[in-house]
């Protein structure tokens, strides 16, 4: 086998020099890579082949080489016919003649360019992604799929006082047995941590506070990571603090607390004066009078449901309801909303027929709140319904899931009282009915005939109702009316 | 029969409160300030009191936590007037022992027939019809 042969057809490129580095021999390879002819290269200094900024390496690898009598293997940049540095592994080793003495130096050249550059992008790309993360305003650490800490940023270092040297590579426990030891965290914190650890779909957010000076207010959440094509790569966690938010939110509630807070008294002075003139059994009204004090009344009622639903809604929004729960006959709260929609249904010579059950329990409620789910819907059965039309209201325990109408919700807890409020009005078109109980959501039809509303009434009545446990649902076509059902489970004897 | 007493410094919230539970033949008494409301309290023992909480002199609270230690079990009924809006409110009338509470906007004829519940011990109705 002739090696002079092997060399000359090997797919690498390969060069000879003498002991002084200069060269003897090359391969069609060689020629290939430096873009030259072997008459150009032979008799070249090695030297003048490297980039500049390689060129001092390659010589101390070549004196390396002859004086250890070594083989030498390292990256290099080399200056190719493209004029632009390639970055080359390089393999050196001894050339001796057949007597075994040292006569040059073999350089193997590995053309590895392409993988260098593309690790010089990854590496950035890295670079980048961590910067991101160390510049976010929140604080996130991962763990992938086995549960080990991968990633942490400088945000969580400063939240959970921690390095995150002391975590990174570890798993999740010794980050958590970390957190536990601090007192100024909630000791269910770390718990709910770890329940993540084991869970690979579950996205959930969730709140604590941070007993400093001032308290800080951390809301934080957890998504599982996947890649493009759906590969679970572990689980993110993402804490950002939401004191301020929550102080604006906060301040915001005031205010709206405090106008209306100041627009109750007039409204009521307004509201009992006319109530006062209706029942004077001895004021002399003229008939257009009466119409007068009756147009009053009615907006008045209005602006009533308007400002209750506005306090409701913000208290919605800031988490901050709670019930007022006792136990009351339904018709308390019932009799309070119908006495606050009695103008608008008589204005519009509408029938209202009220059916409940004789063996209607107490209910276990916040009667000022139920009587709003009531005049909402009331409000919106009248409104939508033309004049002369009929309103219901039914209700009835219900103790058996097969009592029950087919529609029914699956998750109604029983035993319940059932109320249903039917209107003979235009109805809800059925692609609009699962968006009805969005916040300021209105209707197409109702929009088309200028039917006023602020869109708040049902988002209310859903609130509501959720918060009593019960569930709110309806039935309704076209020009057929609207049937709108809820319940109120039955909590006996406390 | 003794009065209902009426703390509320609006006056013409006052004037229409006064007027509708009159018309419902109640004897009421009304006063604008809370001192007065509180020495009239533990000097006649009224029916029952419809207090408003912000009252000068002293709040409708601290009348109704001085009549209620005055008289004990036998202190008369205490309707608090509050405004909506303020459910801080309706906690603090709980804690100082009112019996009920109303919040502003309330209706007259509600205020009416809570009243007569308390003072007769009547039921409410169990059905309606409009």
């Amino acid at each position: 086998m002739d090696a002079t042969n092997l060399i000359a057809t090997a797919p690498l490129p390969i060069l000879i020099t003498n002991t002084e580095g200069v060269i003897t021999q090359v391969n069609a390879a060689a020629e290939a890579f430096y873009g030259c002819s072997a008459a150009a290269l032979i008799g070249t200094n090695i030297a003048n082949l490297a980039y500049a900024e390689s060129r001092h390496e390659q010589e101390r690898a070549l004196w390396r080489v002859l004086h250890t009598e070594q083989a030498w293997e390292g990256l290099l940049d080399y200056t190719t016919h493209e004029d632009r540095p390639r970055t080359v592994r390089l393999y050196l080793s001894l050339v001796r003649d057949q007597v075994g003495a040292v006569c040059g130096v073999a350089f193997f050249i590995s053309d590895v360019n392409e993988v260098v550059v593309f690790q010089r992008t990854l590496q950035r790309e890295r670079d980048r992604l961590e910067a991101i993360l160390e510049s976010a305003n929140d604080a996130m650490f991962m763990v992938d799929s086995d549960g080990t800490v991968v990633t942490a940023n400088l945000q969580f270092e400063r939240l959970f006082n921690l390095h995150r040297y002391d975590v990174l590579e570890h798993p999740l426990d010794t980050l958590v047995d970390q957190l536990r030891a601090q007192p100024n965290l909630p000791p269910d914190f770390a718990n709910v941590l770890l329940n993540f650890g084991s869970d690979r779909s579950q996205s959930a957010s969730y709140e604590f506070e941070i007993s400093s000076t001032p308290r800080r207010v951390i809301r934080w959440y957890s998504e599982p990571v996947h890649t493009y094509d759906g590969v679970p790569l572990g689980r993110l966690f993402v804490f950002r603090d939401a004191t301020h938010e929550l102080a604006v939110d906060r301040t915001k509630t005031e205010f709206v607390s405090l106008v209306t807070h100041e627009l109750g008294t007039p409204l009521s002075v307004i509201k009992n004066a006319i109530e006062m003139i209706q029942d004077d059994q001895a004021s002399a009204l003229s008939e257009d009078g009466h119409e007068y004090v009756q147009i009053i009344q009615q907006r008045v009622e209005l602006l009533e449901t308007l400002i209750k639903d506005i306090i409701a809604l913000t208290r919605i929004e800031a988490g901050r309801i709670e019930l007022r729960r006792a136990y009351h006959p339904l018709n308390v709260a019932l009799d309070e909303a119908i006495n606050s929609v009695r103008s608008i249904t008589q204005a519009r010579h509408q029938l209202l027929e009220i059916e409940l059950a004789d063996d209607l329990p107490l209910l276990w409620i916040d009667r000022n709140r139920i009587a709003q789910v009531f005049t909402n819907l009331l409000t919106n059965a009248s409104k939508y319904t033309h004049d002369g039309g009929v309103l219901m209201v039914r209700a009835a325990r219900v103790d058996h899931l097969w009592e029950l109408p087919e529609d029914s919700p699956a998750e109604v807890r029983l035993p319940a009282v059932l109320i249903m409020v039917q209107d003979t009005g235009i109805g809800i078109a059925p692609e609009e009915q699962a968006r009805i109980f969005q916040r300021f959501y209105r209707a197409e039809n109702a929009r088309q005939r200028r039917i006023q509303g602020s869109g708040l009434g049902l988002t209310i009545v859903e609130s509501f109702v959720e918060l009593h446990g019960g569930k709110v649902w309806l039935r309704s076509a076209p020009m057929e009316g609207s049937a709108f059902f809820f319940t109120i489970p039955i909590i006996e004897g406390k | 029969m003794s009065y209902i007493l009426l703390a509320e410094d609006d006056r013409s919230l006052q004037f229409l409160v006064q007027r509708k539970l009159e018309t419902e033949g109640y004897a009421v008494r009304s006063t604008m300030d809370g001192t007065e409301a509180l020495a009239l309290a533990l000097n006649d023992r009224p029916a029952l009191l419809l207090l408003d909480i912000g009252l000068p002199g002293a709040t409708g609270f601290d009348v109704c936590r001085a009549v209620k230690q005055h008289y004990g079990t036998e202190a008369p009924p205490i309707l608090i007037i509050s405004t909506n809006g303020q459910e801080s409110d309706v906690e603090a009338a709980e804690g100082v022992g009112a019996d009920d509470y109303l919040i502003k906007p309330f209706s007259l004829r509600d205020l009416a027939e809570r009243v007569r519940v308390f003072l007769n011990g009547a039921q409410p109705r169990q059905s309606y019809s409009m």
